[in-house]
């Protein structure tokens, strides 16, 4: 594993927003540097403005929030790398796939030489075809926009990876694809993945640990260690195994929303 | 092929019918009731007038065409940049916006005087008085473009640390662009009424040459009213022009700003 992924603690952290409605209860928990953990639960449970705390977005109300290196105590935020990654893939109509892959590293004003290369890197690493580099979104399917929309994330080689519902919209054999490069991908660049969904298969598949949030105002309801190997195959999703994990996930989700 | 020929001479023909139809119509009935030519002259009249006028009504249509394109530039140039302040903060824009509507609101004829008193008569004023008529749309719907940016994208230039003008140049502007397109077709039909209004109210500079307004206004005086005529029909051509150029422009840019193919 590399030193690069930064950890994520959330210490009784809280969101109220203006008007009084509770997005996040006394949230708790440790995502160590590498990790790939999966948050679901219900829509509107606040899993998403969990997602923004930790992407240091929105403060919050009370608790404390610690995203860093262990070993470096006091690691301000601005230290470690974010990738985002939202449930559309929100590209701007008006650029190229190349141009909004590059489009983080303009804003951090990272040096001029190495953009196109980072970019060209990012695009192969999402399996984009060079032909399609070069055309704007509308010229793209909903599957090439969303690679696009990973390949931006993942351009400045984040510590950090959140991801919110980015599969949500897709139809399931593509959604499944998109799990195998997600799987790959995360394999090979080992970034701290925070990745929220509904969909509790999708959970199991990803993810090394689950933790199963209740319906606003959301709280940490549970914590499930999913015990299966890297690489993970397609083949898994048929296994009795795979189908135990995901009744046992599913029980809990249920459980919370009572 | 054979089709579209076809559906295009079944959209073009029936107006044209009608229009010949009318006109042989005017023309009937200017002959059959005697109707004397300063009251309502005959199609035939207004023709020959156009001919022998011909160079003057040139001359008129090409100063007005001027003035259009000068106002709906200045509308186009002053309303971006008034929309880019109120875009940046919320009290600017609610302090001013109020003010702003006084570009919809008031009356030309009412400020006519005030214009010739500041500005004099001629080109200038004019094209003053198409900005005033023009800007407002231009306003409005360029600020509600730079407004209404998606959340997320926000977060995302957040997220990589972006600067006020990063945002501003990256992602705000080019994002008002359709909204802002949409407001500079209103102008654009505006920009050409206001440059006639304002021939008319200020437009009279005897060291320049004049538009249609004037043209209009000066024709009706000395009961040329196959000469006002000529105007009015130049007058609505001209509109059709403009709007019809602003809404192909628009169009292709709008091409290179929308994801929904």
């Amino acid at each position: 594993m590399k030193d690069a992924a930064a950890e994520v603690v959330a210490d009784r952290v809280s969101m109220t927003y203006e008007g009084g409605h509770v997005a996040v209860a006394d949230a708790s928990f440790t995502i160590s540097g590498g990790e790939f953990v999966a948050i679901v639960g219900p829509s509107g449970c606040g899993k998403s403005t969990l997602l923004r705390i930790i992407a240091g977005l929105i403060s919050p109300t009370t608790g404390l929030l610690r995203v860093g290196h262990r070993t470096a105590a006091a690691t301000t935020r601005g230290a470690a790398r974010f990738g985002f990654v939202f449930q559309d893939p929100r590209l701007l109509a008006w650029r190229t796939a190349s141009q909004n892959v590059g489009l983080p590293l303009e804003l951090d004003h990272s040096p001029q030489a190495n953009r196109s290369s980072r970019v060209a890197g990012a695009l192969a690493l999402v399996g984009l075809a060079e032909a399609d580099s070069s055309k704007t979104p509308r010229m793209l399917s909903g599957g090439m926009r969303m690679r696009v929309s990973l390949a931006r994330a993942l351009v400045t080689e984040p510590e950090i990876l959140l991801l919110d519902e980015p599969f949500g919209a897709l139809d399931d054999l593509l959604r499944q694809q998109l799990n195998d490069e997600l799987e790959r991908i995360w394999l090979a660049r080992r970034p701290t993945a925070i990745f929220v969904t509904h969909n509790v298969s999708e959970a199991v598949y990803l993810a090394q640990r689950i933790l199963v949030v209740t319906p606003a105002p959301g709280r940490i309801a549970n914590e499930v260690v999913v015990p299966f190997e890297y690489p993970r195959r397609p083949e898994l999703r048929g296994t009795g195994e795979f189908a135990r994990q995901v009744g046992e996930v599913s029980g809990l989700l249920r459980k919370a929303a009572t | 092929m054979k089709i579209a020929r076809r559906s295009v001479l079944s959209a073009v023909l029936p107006p044209i019918v009608l229009f010949l139809v009318m006109l042989a119509a005017w023309q009937g009935i200017v002959e059959l009731w005697k109707i004397p030519p300063f009251l309502l002259p005959s199609p035939t009249d207004v023709g020959h007038a156009a001919l022998e006028n011909s160079g003057k009504l040139a001359s008129a249509t090409g100063v007005t065409a001027a003035g259009a394109i000068a106002g709906f530039c200045v509308s186009l140039g002053v309303g971006v940049s008034v929309a880019i302040v109120f875009s940046q903060s919320a009290i600017i824009r609610r302090s001013f916006f109020p003010y702003a509507i006084f570009f919809q609101t008031v009356p030309i004829v009412a400020i006519a005087p005030l214009i010739v008193l500041w500005s004099g008569t001629g080109f200038r004023s004019v094209v003053l008085v198409a900005f005033i008529v023009s800007v407002f749309p231009i306003i409005t719907n360029a600020t509600a473009g730079l407004t209404s940016i998606d959340p997320d994208l926000l977060d995302l230039f957040r997220l990589h640390g972006a600067s006020r003008w990063q945002t501003l140049f990256k992602l705000r502007l080019p994002g008002a662009v359709p909204s802002t397109v949409t407001g500079a077709k209103t102008s654009s039909g505006l920009a050409v009424i206001g440059t006639i209004v304002g021939e008319f109210f200020v437009g009279y500079d005897p060291s320049e040459h004049f538009g249609l307004g004037y043209l209009i206004q000066e024709s009706t005086t000395q009961l040329k009213v196959d000469l006002v005529l000529c105007a009015v029909v130049l007058a609505t051509l001209l509109g059709l022009i403009v709007f019809g150029a602003v809404n192909l422009i628009g169009a292709l840019v709008l091409k290179r700003y929308s994801i929904a193919g």
